[in-house]
C-alpha cells in the first residue's frame, strides 16, 4: 500500500509542470507603425494583417482567461526622444479561431476576460502614433506586454 | 477693329486650384552596397491625384559668388565624378498617387562589376503634376482660352555606400562683418575622406561677457568644397566687440543617424565689431 | 502504521490541491516590439495658379498684382534654416503656330506674404533659406503678365510653368 501511495504522489508530482505546460503566450509579431511623418498621425488597425500585434495563445477548452496589457505611452528614439502613442478603446481584438478577420474587439487598456473555444486563440492590438511636427527622424521603439491569466 | 476678347484662363477661374504637389521623405536617400536597394515615401496631402515621374541626374552642392547655396549638374559624368545617376532607378518610375494616400517607391541600385570602395552621387527628381481644372467655357468663339499647367519638381540626394566610407571637414577661411541688421560670416569648407559631410552649422555671437546674443543652426552638405554666407540677426544690439562663435558637427535632426557618418566637430571663433 | 497513513494522505491532498490551484490560474506573459521610423519631409505644393481673366489685344502688358487672389502661390516646407534653391521653366504660350507672349515675376518670403525678395530673372536659380523654428517654410509668389497682339489669333493656348526646388 505504501508503494501504490508513493507511486500515486509522484505521479501527481508529476503532472503539476504538465498542467502549466498546457497554456501559453508567445508573440507572434510586433506592432508596426512603419514610415512616419512629423505632424501626421498614423493608426495602424487591430485587424492589419502586415502591421498589427499578434500573440498567439494555449488554453484549455472552453476555458477562461484574462488578458491584462502593459502598453507603453511613448516610443523611444534617437537622443532620447519620445514618440507619443495611444491606444483606443477598440485597439484590442480577441479572436477564438486564431483569424485576424474573425475578433472581437476589446479596449486594451483594461483588462479582459475570454473564453477558449478550442486550445489555441490569438489576441491582436492596434493604437495611433502621433509624431510632432518637431518629430526627430530615426528608428523608435517601445515594448507592448501582454499577461494572460488562464483560469 | 473688333474687339476680341481674350480670355486667359489659367486653370479656370479664381476659384480655389487644386493644389500640385507631395511631400517625400526621405528628403536625402541612402543606400548601401549590401542591400542595393532604398525606398522614398510620397505622401499626397491634396485633395485631387497627384500624377508622379520620378528620374535621377547627377549633381552636387556649391556654393557661388554670394556665398549661396547651388547644385553643380553634369550631364555627362565622366569617371572621376563619382556617379550613380546611371545605375539608379525607381520602380515604379511612373505612378498616380491617390488623394491623401501614401506610396512607397523603390530605388534599386544596379553598380558595374568591380565598383571601388567609395560613396557615389546622383540626384533623385520627383515630379508632380496635378490634375488640370476644366477650361470656363466661353461663349464668345472669338475668345482665347489659355491653359497654364503647373510641375513641381522636388529635387534631393542620393548617396550610394559601398565598402568602408568616412568622412570629415576642412574649416578655413572664418571671417565676419557687420551687413545692414546682420553679422554676415563667411568660410571654407572642404570635405575630407572619401564621403560628403552631412552635418550642422552652428553659429553664435558672443558679446564681450560671454553672452550669447544671436545663434543660428543650419544643416549643410559638402560634398567638395563649399564658401557659405550665412547672416546672424544682429538688429538691436549695442555697438561694441563681439565673437562668432563657428562649429561644424555631424549632427541631423532631420536624418536618420544610421545613415550620418560621425566625425570630430570642427571649430573655430573670430572677432567683429558691431559700429 | 495509521501515522504514515494519514501523513501520505495529507501529502496526497496537499498535492490535488497545489495541481488544482495550478490548473486553475497559470499565468503566462509575453511582449512584443513597437516600432516606428520617422522620416522628415520636404513639401513643395503649387496651391493656387494664375488666372488672368479678360485680356484685350493691342491693350499692351495685361496681368495682375502680387496681393491679388489671382496670383500664384507656392509653399516650401523643410528643415528649418535648409538651404534650396528654386530654379523655372516657362514655356511659352501657344496655340499651334500662334504665341502668346508671357512673362512672370515674383517674390519669395519665409513669411506667406506677397512681398519680400524678388525672384528675379526666371531664367536663372533663385538660393533661399526655409525659415527657422520648428518648420522650415518659404512662400512663393508668382504673377504674370500677358501681352497679346492687336491681331492676336483666337483659341486655346496652352503652356507650363515648372519650379523645381533643389534641396541641399
Amino acid at each position: 500500500m505504501r508503494a501504490s501511495l508513493t507511486i500515486l504522489s509522484l505521479a501527481l508530482g508529476a503532472a503539476l509542470p504538465l498542467a502549466a505546460q498546457q497554456t501559453s503566450v508567445v508573440g507572434v509579431r510586433p506592432l508596426a507603425f512603419g514610415g512616419l511623418f512629423p505632424g501626421l498621425p498614423r493608426a495602424i488597425l487591430r485587424t492589419d494583417p502586415a502591421n498589427s500585434a499578434q500573440f498567439d495563445l494555449k488554453g484549455h477548452p472552453g476555458g477562461s482567461a484574462s488578458f491584462t496589457f502593459l502598453l507603453p505611452a511613448v516610443m523611444t528614439g534617437p537622443a532620447g526622444a519620445t514618440l507619443p502613442l495611444v491606444f483606443g478603446g477598440n485597439d484590442g481584438g480577441f479572436s477564438a479561431s486564431q483569424s485576424i478577420a474573425s475578433q472581437v474587439g476589446f479596449d486594451p487598456r483594461t483588462p479582459y476576460l475570454a473564453t477558449f473555444v478550442g486550445n489555441r486563440a490569438s489576441v491582436f492590438l492596434g493604437g495611433t502614433a502621433n509624431p510632432s511636427v518637431s518629430q526627430r527622424a530615426g528608428a523608435y521603439t517601445g515594448t507592448v506586454t501582454l499577461t494572460v491569466v488562464f483560469f | 477693329m473688333s474687339r476680341l476678347s481674350i480670355f486667359v484662363l489659367a486653370l479656370g477661374s479664381a476659384a480655389p486650384l487644386a493644389a500640385q504637389g507631395v511631400l517625400i521623405a526621405p528628403h536625402a536617400v541612402y543606400i548601401d552596397h549590401a542591400r542595393r536597394s532604398g525606398t522614398v515615401t510620397l505622401y499626397n496631402p491634396n485633395p485631387d491625384p497627384a500624377e508622379i515621374t520620378i528620374s535621377t541626374a547627377f549633381g552636387y552642392p556649391v556654393t557661388d559668388s554670394l556665398g549661396h547655396f547651388a547644385l553643380r549638374t553634369v550631364d555627362r559624368p565622366d569617371s572621376t565624378l563619382p556617379s550613380a545617376a546611371a545605375w539608379v532607378q525607381a520602380f515604379p518610375r511612373r505612378l498616380t498617387i491617390a488623394p491623401l494616400e501614401r506610396q512607397t517607391v523603390r530605388l534599386l541600385a544596379t553598380p558595374p562589376a568591380g565598383l571601388p570602395d567609395g560613396e557615389y552621387w546622383a540626384r533623385l527628381i520627383v515630379s508632380a503634376r496635378g490634375g488640370k481644372l476644366p477650361l470656363r467655357s466661353v461663349a464668345d468663339t472669338a475668345a482665347v482660352r489659355v491653359q497654364l499647367n503647373l510641375v513641381v519638381n522636388t529635387n534631393i540626394g542620393l548617396a550610394y555606400r559601398k565598402g568602408p566610407v568616412a568622412t570629415g571637414v576642412a574649416l578655413s577661411r572664418l571671417r565676419a562683418r557687420r551687413v545692414g541688421d546682420s553679422v554676415e560670416v563667411w568660410s571654407r569648407l572642404e570635405r575630407r575622406e572619401t564621403a560628403a559631410y552631412v552635418g550642422t552649422v552652428r553659429a553664435a555671437l558672443v558679446d564681450s561677457t560671454g553672452k550669447v546674443r544671436s545663434t543660428l543652426n543650419a544643416p549643410i552638405a559638402v560634398y567638395f568644397v563649399m564658401e557659405p554666407r550665412y547672416a546672424l540677426a544682429v538688429a538691436r544690439l549695442a555697438p561694441g566687440p563681439y565673437w562668432v562663435r563657428y562649429e561644424i558637427v555631424t549632427e541631423r535632426e532631420d536624418l536618420d543617424p544610421a545613415v550620418v557618418l560621425q566625425a570630430a566637430a570642427v571649430r573655430d571663433s573670430v572677432p567683429v565689431r558691431l559700429p | 502504521m495509521f501515522t504514515a497513513t494519514k501523513v501520505t494522505i495529507l501529502a496526497l491532498a496537499l498535492a490535488l490541491v497545489a495541481a488544482r490551484a495550478a490548473t486553475a490560474q497559470a499565468q503566462n506573459n509575453a511582449s512584443i516590439n513597437v516600432t516606428a521610423n520617422v522620416f522628415r519631409p520636404i513639401t513643395v505644393v503649387a496651391d493656387r495658379n494664375l488666372v488672368f481673366g479678360n485680356v484685350f489685344p493691342g491693350q499692351g502688358p495685361q496681368g495682375m498684382a502680387l496681393a491679388s487672389p489671382s496670383a500664384g502661390h507656392f509653399a516650401i516646407t523643410g528643415e528649418p534654416s535648409a538651404s534650396v534653391s528654386m530654379s523655372w521653366v516657362v514655356s511659352p504660350l501657344s496655340q499651334g503656330a500662334n504665341t502668346l507672349p508671357l512673362s512672370l515675376s515674383g517674390t519669395y518670403n519665409t513669411v506667406d506674404l506677397p512681398a519680400g525678395s524678388n525672384l528675379g530673372a526666371f531664367a536663372s536659380a533663385t538660393a533661399a533659406t526655409l525659415s527657422g523654428g520648428a518648420t522650415g517654410q518659404l512662400f512663393v509668389y508668382v504673377v504674370g503678365t500677358v501681352t497679346p497682339a492687336a491681331n492676336q489669333a483666337p483659341g486655346n493656348y496652352t503652356g507650363t510653368v515648372q519650379l523645381t526646388v533643389i534641396y541641399q
